[in-house]
C-alpha cells in the first residue's frame, strides 16, 4: 500500500507533492529493467525539483533501457505522522515502490543542514540507518553532491559516495551492478555484497567507506560538457517550486579564484557548451515543458566567452514563444550595460549581484576582484535598463574581518541607492534594495579551510550593526543569515566520522529540515555534543595549522593542497592572484586529474 | 470600448489523484500545455506577458469534475478540432481534454452563461433505502436554512430554490443539481450537511466530483435567471 491512497492525500495539507505523474516523468515498465535506482533529495518535493543536478541525473539513467530511476522526496511533517501512524514506507512518486525494495538508493548532498534530513529520509523508507548493519539484501546507499567533498560525517550510512561529475561514473556504477552476479535487493547474500562493494571502490570517484580512507579517491571530472547534453525533458512539475522554471546549464567551473568558494575550487576547470548547443537545447526545452521562464546557469553568466551572441540567439527563440530569460548571481566586474539592455528584451527578471564584502581591503583578502567602480557601474547599467529592485549579497565573518569593514557594506549599500536614485530619476519610488548577508563558512578544498569561523556572540554583534545602519533606509530590506544556523554548518562542513554520532543523536531528538531556519534549534546539537564530550565551538572558532590532518585528505578534488595553502598565505599577505583564464596558469593542480586544462595553460 | 475576442472553450476532466491538484496547479498545467501545444494564444500586455486562460468556477482540492471549462483566447482562428487535438498530445489520461469549440468573436466573458452545475457524491455506512427516505424527507420541506460564511461577510440563506434536482442511485450515490451564480449559488456540502440532519446516523461522504456544467438554456427555467 503505497501513499497515495485518497484516504492519505485528503489529510495531508499539499497533496500536490505526492501525485507523480508529471509531464515527462518516466512511465517505465519495471519488470523490463534491470536496475531500479531511488533518487532522492533530502528535502520537500518543492526544493528538490528544483535542483537541476537532479534533473541531469535523472534523464541520464532513464536514457538507459535497463535502468529505470524514480523520485522521492523528503515528505512534509503531516505525511510524516500519517506514514508512521499507518507503517507505510517512503516510496517513490512514479510507481509507487517502497524505496527499500530498489537496487540503489541514490541521496543527493548539498548542503550539511540536510544531514539530519537525510538520516531522516532513510529511516521512512526502512533503510537501515548504520552500512555496517544493513542487510546484504538491502538497497545500496549512495551519496553525490558538493558534500561529498568531505564525506566523513554521513560515512557510517552510506555504502558509497560519487565524488565529482555524475553523468560518466553513474553508468560505470550502473554497468558494473548488471554486468556481474550480485544478486538484487531482496536476494543478495553477505558475500555478494561485500563483493560488490569491493568491486565500486574500484571505480574511479567511488568511495566505499567501510573500507577505510587509505586508498586514494579522486574527483571524476568530464573532459568536455559537449558530450554530454543537457536535458531538454525535465519533469515538469504541479505545485509550485522553488525554481518554476527551466534550467540550462551553460558552463562548469570558475577560475576567478575566489578564495572562500568552494564551487570555484571543486568544478575547475572551466568547460563551456557551444552556442549552438544552447540555442537548440534551449528551444527544446520550452517545447518539451512549456515553461515561461528560461534560466542560465553557471557560476557566473558574462564569464561565458560568448555570452552577447549567446543572449542574442536565445532572444530570437525565446520572444516569439514569450519566454523570459533568466541570469543568476552576476559578477558586477562582468556586467555590462550591453548583457543588461539585452536581457531585459523579453522580460524582466530578477538581477542579483554579489560583491561579497564591503571594503576593497576585505574583497581583496578573498580574492574578489571587483570594486566599488565596477559594482556603481554594474548597478547603474540595470537601472537604465529599467531595474528597480537589485539583490546584493554580502557575507560577513570573513578572515581578517573588522567593524569597519563590516560598516563599509553599509557605505557601498548607500552610494547604490544613491547611483539608483539619480538614474531612475521619477521613477525613483519603486527603487528597492534587498540586501541579503551571509555568514562566511570556511569549506574544505578551499584556500580557506584552514580558516577559523566567527563566533556566534560576534556574528551576532555585526548583525546588529548592520541593522542599525539600514534601519533609517527605507529603500533596503536586510536579510541576515542564522549565525546559530552557520556554527552547525560550519562544524559539519570539516568535521571528521566522529559527527555521524552527533547528527544520528540530533535527528533521534527530533531534528529535520534544519535548513529551514525556522526548524532549526541549536539546543538538539549542544546536548548532543555535550553528551558527546565535542565542543562544537572549540572546533571551529580556531585557525587550523597547517600539519593538522584533514578528515577530507583522502578525498582528491584535483586542487592541490600546496596550492590552496599557498593561496590561504597570500589572503593573509592580502596580495591577490588572477584568474587564470586571463593571466595565465596558476597551477592549481587540477590538470593532474588528466582534465584537459583549457582555461589557460599560457 | 473592448474589441471583441475570440475564445476556444475547451471541456476537460479533472479525475483520479490529479483530483486533488488545487486550482492553480491546473492553471499552470494548462499555461505549460498550451505553450508545448504551441496553440495560437493570446498574451496580456505590460511587463510580463501571460497567456489569456481563463477557468469557470474553480474546484477546490480533492473535488473531481468530469467535464470542466477552460476558456483559451487565441490570437487566430484554429479549428476546434485542431484546439483539441493538440491539447490532448500535452496532458496526462487524468487531466485530459475531452471535447472543444471555439465561441464567436464577442465581447462576453465565455462563462457569463454558466448557472448550474451537477455533483455526484458516495455514502458510506448507510443503505440506499434509508438515504432515499432522507432525501424524500428533506424534499419534504419548504425551507432549507443554511448559515454561509465567507471571507467578506456571514449570512444566512434558503437553499431549497437554489437546489434543482436531488436523487439516489444504488450502491449509495447521490445525485444533485445546484446553482452555480453567483447570486443563486449552493455548494454540495451544504446539501450533504442539510441530509446528514435526516439521515440522523453518521455517515460518511467520498468522491465527490462536479459532473457537469450548465449554460443558460441548457437547464430547466430555474436557473434560466
Ligand atoms: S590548472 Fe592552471 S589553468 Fe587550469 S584551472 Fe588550474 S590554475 Fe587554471
Amino acid at each position: 500500500m503505497g501513499q497515495r491512497t485518497t484516504a492519505f492525500l485528503r489529510r495531508v495539507v499539499t497533496p500536490a507533492r505526492y501525485l507523480g505523474q508529471e509531464h515527462n516523468s518516466s512511465r517505465k515498465d519495471p519488470s523490463t529493467v534491470r536496475v531500479r535506482f531511488a533518487l532522492c533529495y533530502p528535502d520537500i518535493y518543492e526544493i528538490g525539483m528544483s535542483h537541476l543536478g537532479s534533473h541531469i541525473l535523472y534523464a541520464t539513467m532513464n536514457e538507459r533501457p535497463d535502468t529505470f530511476c524514480e523520485r522521492a522526496y523528503h515528505p512534509w511533517d503531516d505525511a510524516v505522522a500519517l506514514m508512521r501512524q499507518e507503517g507505510l514506507p517512503l516510496a517513490t512518486l512514479e510507481t509507487q515502490t517502497p524505496l527499500r525494495e530498489l537496487d540503489f538508493v541514490g541521496i543527493t548532498l548539498q548542503h550539511e543542514l540536510n544531514y539530519t534530513t537525510v538520516l531522516s529520509l532513510l529511516d521512512l523508507a526502512g533503510v537501515t540507518l548504520r552500512s555496517a548493519v544493513r542487510r546484504p539484501a538491502e538497497p545500496l546507499v549512495i551519496g553525490g553532491g558538493p558534500c561529498v567533498y568531505n564525506p566523513e560525517p554521513l560515512a557510517p550510512f552510506f555504502d558509497c559516495f560519487v565524488v565529482g561529475e555524475g553523468e560518466e561514473v553513474i553508468h560505470e556504477v550502473l554497468d558494473l551492478y548488471v554486468g556481474g552476479n550480485w544478486g538484487r535487493t531482496g536476494q543478495r547474500g553477505a558475500e555478494q555484497r561485500a563483493d560488490l562493494l569491493a568491486r565500486l571502490a574500484e571505480v574511479e570517484g567511488v568511495y566505499v567507506p567501510a573500507l577505510g580512507t587509505e586508498r586514494p579517491v579522486r574527483r571524476r571530472v568530464l573532459p568536455s560538457l559537449e558530450a554530454v547534453p543537457p536535458p531538454t525533458r525535465p519533469v515538469v512539475p504541479y505545485c509550485q517550486v522553488t525554481h518554476d522554471r527551466g534550467q540550462i546549464e551553460i558552463s562548469r567551473g570558475c577560475t576567478r579564484g575566489c578564495r572562500f568558494c568552494q564551487a570555484g575550487m571543486i568544478y575547475r576547470p572551466v568547460r563551456e557548451r557551444s552556442v549552438q548547443t544552447l540555442v537548440d537545447a534551449a528551444a527544446a526545452l520550452i517545447d518539451n515543458t512549456g515553461y515561461d521562464e528560461l534560466s542560465l546557469v553557471s557560476l557566473n553568466c558574462p564569464d561565458y566567452s560568448e555570452v552577447l551572441t549567446l543572449v542574442d540567439r536565445l532572444h530570437e527563440q525565446l520572444a516569439e514563444r514569450r519566454v523570459g530569460l533568466g541570469l543568476p548571481s552576476l559578477r558586477t566586474d562582468t556586467f555590462s550595460v550591453e548583457l543588461a539592455d539585452r536581457i531585459q528584451q523579453v522580460r524582466k527578471t530578477g538581477l542579483t549581484f554579489a560583491p561579497e564584502a564591503g571594503s576593497q581591503r576585505l574583497r581583496d583578502i578573498i580574492n574578489k576582484n571587483v570594486t566599488e567602480a565596477d559594482l556603481l557601474a554594474a548597478s547603474e547599467a540595470a537601472f537604465k535598463a529599467g531595474w528597480h529592485r537589485l539583490k546584493l549579497y554580502f557575507m560577513i565573518g570573513l578572515p581578517g574581518e573588522t567593524d569597519d569593514d563590516v560598516l563599509a557594506i553599509g557605505d557601498l549599500v548607500a552610494k547604490v541607492l544613491e547611483v539608483g536614485r539619480e538614474t531612475l530619476g521619477p521613477s525613483r519610488g519603486r527603487l528597492a534594495l534587498n540586501v541579503s548577508v551571509a555568514v562566511f563558512i570556511p569549506k574544505p578544498h578551499t584556500p580557506f579551510q584552514w580558516a577559523p569561523q566567527l563566533p556566534v556572540a560576534e556574528v551576532l554583534q555585526r548583525q546588529q550593526l548592520l541593522r542599525e545602519r539600514f534601519a533609517r533606509l527605507k529603500q533596503v530590506r536586510l536579510s541576515c543569515h542564522s549565525a546559530e544556523q552557520a556554527l552547525v554548518e560550519s562544524y559539519l562542513a570539516r568535521a571528521g566520522r566522529e559527527a555521524a554520532e552527533l547528527t544520528e543523536a540530533v535527528y533521534r531528538a527530533g531534528g529535520r529540515f534544519e535548513s529551514w531556519d525556522d526548524r532549526f534549534d541549536l539546543s538538539r546539537w549542544e546536548n548532543a555534543a555535550a553528551a558527546a564530550g565535542v565542543d562544537l565551538a572549540s572546533e571551529v572558532n580556531r585557525e587550523w595549522p597547517p600539519d593538522r590532518p584533514l578528515p577530507w585528505d583522502h578525498i582528491h578534488s584535483g586542487i592541490s593542497k600546496a596550492y590552496l595553502w599557498a593561496e590561504w598565505q597570500r589572503a593573509l599577505a592580502g596580495e591577490l592572484t588572477g584568474d587564470c583564464r586571463l593571466s595565465g596558469c596558476t597551477d592549481c593542480g587540477v590538470r593532474a586529474l588528466g582534465a584537459a586544462c583549457p582555461s589557460g595553460g599560457r | 470600448m473592448q474589441k471583441p475576442r475570440l475564445y476556444a472553450r475547451v471541456t476537460y476532466r479533472k479525475t483520479g489523484l490529479l483530483a486533488f491538484l488545487g486550482h492553480l496547479d491546473v492553471a499552470r498545467a494548462f499555461d505549460r500545455a498550451v505553450r508545448r501545444a504551441k496553440l495560437p494564444v493570446a498574451y496580456s500586455q505590460g511587463f510580463s506577458p501571460h497567456a489569456l486562460i481563463s477557468f469557470a468556477s474553480p474546484l477546490p482540492v480533492g473535488v473531481a469534475g468530469e467535464a470542466e471549462l477552460c476558456a483559451i483566447e487565441l490570437a487566430s482562428e484554429w479549428a476546434p478540432q485542431a484546439v483539441l487535438k493538440a491539447l490532448a498530445r500535452q496532458l496526462p489520461p487524468d487531466l485530459m481534454v475531452v471535447a472543444a469549440q471555439v465561441l464567436p468573436r464577442g465581447k462576453r466573458s465565455p462563462f457569463a452563461d454558466l448557472v448550474a452545475a451537477d455533483y455526484r457524491v458516495r455514502y458510506r455506512g448507510v443503505t440506499d433505502a434509508d438515504l432515499q427516505a432522507a432525501v424524500e424527507g428533506l424534499l419534504a420541506r419548504t425551507q432549507w436554512p443554511v448559515h454561509r460564511v465567507t471571507k467578506s461577510r456571514e449570512l444566512e440563506l434558503d437553499l431549497r430554490p437554489r437546489v434543482g434536482d436531488l436523487r439516489v442511485e444504488p450502491g449509495g450515490l447521490l445525485r444533485m443539481r445546484l446553482g452555480l451564480a453567483e447570486d443563486n449559488l449552493a455548494k454540495p456540502e451544504e446539501v450533504i450537511e442539510l441530509l446528514s440532519a435526516e439521515l440522523g446516523v453518521a455517515a460518511t461522504t467520498q468522491d465527490l466530483t462536479r459532473t457537469a456544467l450548465w449554460m443558460r438554456g441548457e437547464v430547466g427555467r430555474q436557473f434560466a435567471d
